[in-house]
């Protein structure tokens, strides 16, 4: 398969800019232009148009956090494996807030992280899909580092800032989370989808845990959260069942 | 009308020196065309017979309400015409699937337009939709070139491994 030929070479570009729409959005531009290497990091301090998922908008404070896309062409990778994408990348972010913060982080299924029960960090993938191979994929990051206040309208904010009390250097989390995704995007290559699993797994935010979910309808109810089905799906434990939710089939109750 | 009586029609209507004959009754509308059109306006010899709201094969239940394939063509309600019809009409047609089980999105956000629209063109490599899975956004892009001349699943609903999308005309 292609992937194998290719190198990790995250991180080789970093194009820095002042302000853009999104990140992601800029990174699909760059690639139809074909003026950007898979592995280009596009970074910048304000996004007026930040984007969350369909139809929910991304707020950051100008200069305070981490606005990242990664862009990765010709990743080769079967459509089915996609959620191997939103693992490597959640393992990245999740082991940079711990080894930072020198506290617990985990992964909120599908690709939240969190500390305690609050969100630090959102991830928007984006991939470009021909003949069910993932050709190109924007892996947007939106890490909150120093920003303090937040909109009252998110329901559970927090910040590297807000939980320490300190101040940290955008540039040096950029580093040390491209290091990061680095290292997970390097099992990717080399297949190591079961290393991958096992992590995420292991990473998982109330992993083990009776913990309460809303379905669409409304109606509320609780299972153990006991992982991922090969899809990406969560599997929760309700009375001795094993269930399998996709995105929209439940919601948490935090 | 039954497909019998628009079978007469159309004998009826292809003894006459016609190139077109229309019929209008209420919401059903039926168009022949004769050689004498294709000759006259340079398109193929046809007879459509469509339903406002086309048969939905039983795959897609949450298809479309698909608008008239061009400018023209009429609309019929039999049900054995339609049945017919949609079928001989889709026999040369290609398929744009879902190559994942996700959330079929026709357009980039909700304040955008859909990506692409009935009567459309679309290239091979062209965006022709979203299939949202596990919170990841897969842009697809159509493996065929032609015209768009159906849209089989509505905006933000869930679809199938390989369940079809749009319908594609070649020559179009």
């Amino acid at each position: 398969m292609d992937t194998l030929h290719i190198n990790n070479s995250i991180g080789n570009k970093v194009l820095y800019f002042e302000e853009l729409g999104s990140t992601n959005d800029k990174s699909f531009e760059l690639i139809k232009s074909e003026s950007a290497e898979s592995g280009t990091i596009v970074y910048t301090d304000y996004q007026n148009k930040g984007r969350g998922q369909i139809g929910k908008y991304w707020e950051s404070e100008k200069g305070k956090n981490l606005l990242l896309s990664l862009l990765l062409k010709k990743i080769g990778l079967e459509v089915e494996n996609q959620f191997l994408i939103s693992i490597f990348t959640s393992l990245a972010i999740k082991d940079l807030v711990q080894e930072t913060l020198q506290m617990n982080a985990t992964i909120k299924w599908p690709n939240d992280i969190y500390v305690a029960d609050r969100k630090i960090c959102g991830i928007l993938i984006q991939n470009s899909i021909m003949n069910k191979l993932i050709g190109a994929s924007v892996i947007g990051i939106g890490l909150n580092v120093n920003q303090s206040k937040f909109s009252p309208s998110l329901p559970n904010p927090c910040s590297l800032k807000s939980i320490t009390g300190e101040e940290f250097p955008l540039e040096e989390i950029l580093e040390k989370l491209i290091q990061l995704l680095k290292k997970y995007y390097d099992l990717l290559l080399k297949g190591q989808y079961v290393e991958l699993i096992d992590q995420y797994h292991n990473a998982l935010y109330r992993k083990g845990i009776e913990t309460r979910f809303k379905k669409p309808n409304g109606q509320s109810f609780e299972g153990i959260i006991k992982g991922i089905d090969p899809s990406g799906k969560l599997q929760l434990k309700i009375k001795d069942k094993i269930e399998s939710f996709g995105f929209h089939e439940l919601k948490y109750i935090i | 009308m039954t497909f019998k009586e628009i079978q007469e029609l159309i004998k009826l209507v292809s003894k006459q020196d016609l190139s077109e004959f229309k019929l209008k009754d209420g919401e059903f509308e039926l168009t022949i065309r004769t050689d004498k059109y294709a000759k006259s306006s340079n398109s193929k010899p046809m007879i459509q017979a469509q339903a406002p709201v086309m048969a939905a094969p039983l795959a897609a239940p949450a298809a479309q309400a698909a608008a008239p394939t061009a400018g023209g063509e009429g609309s019929g309600s039999s049900d054995d015409a339609k049945a017919q019809n949609a079928e001989e009409a889709e026999k040369d047609l290609l398929e744009v699937r879902s190559p994942i089980v996700g959330t079929f999105y026709r357009s980039p956000s909700p304040d955008k337009g859909p990506y692409v629209k009935v009567g459309d063109r679309v290239e091979a490599g062209s965006v022709v939709c979203i299939v949202e899975a596990m919170k990841l956004f897969n842009e697809i892009e159509s493996e065929v070139s032609g015209k768009i001349v159906k849209v089989m699943v509505e905006d933000a609903s869930p679809v199938q491994y390989d369940q079809v999308l749009y319908l594609v005309d070649p020559k179009g």
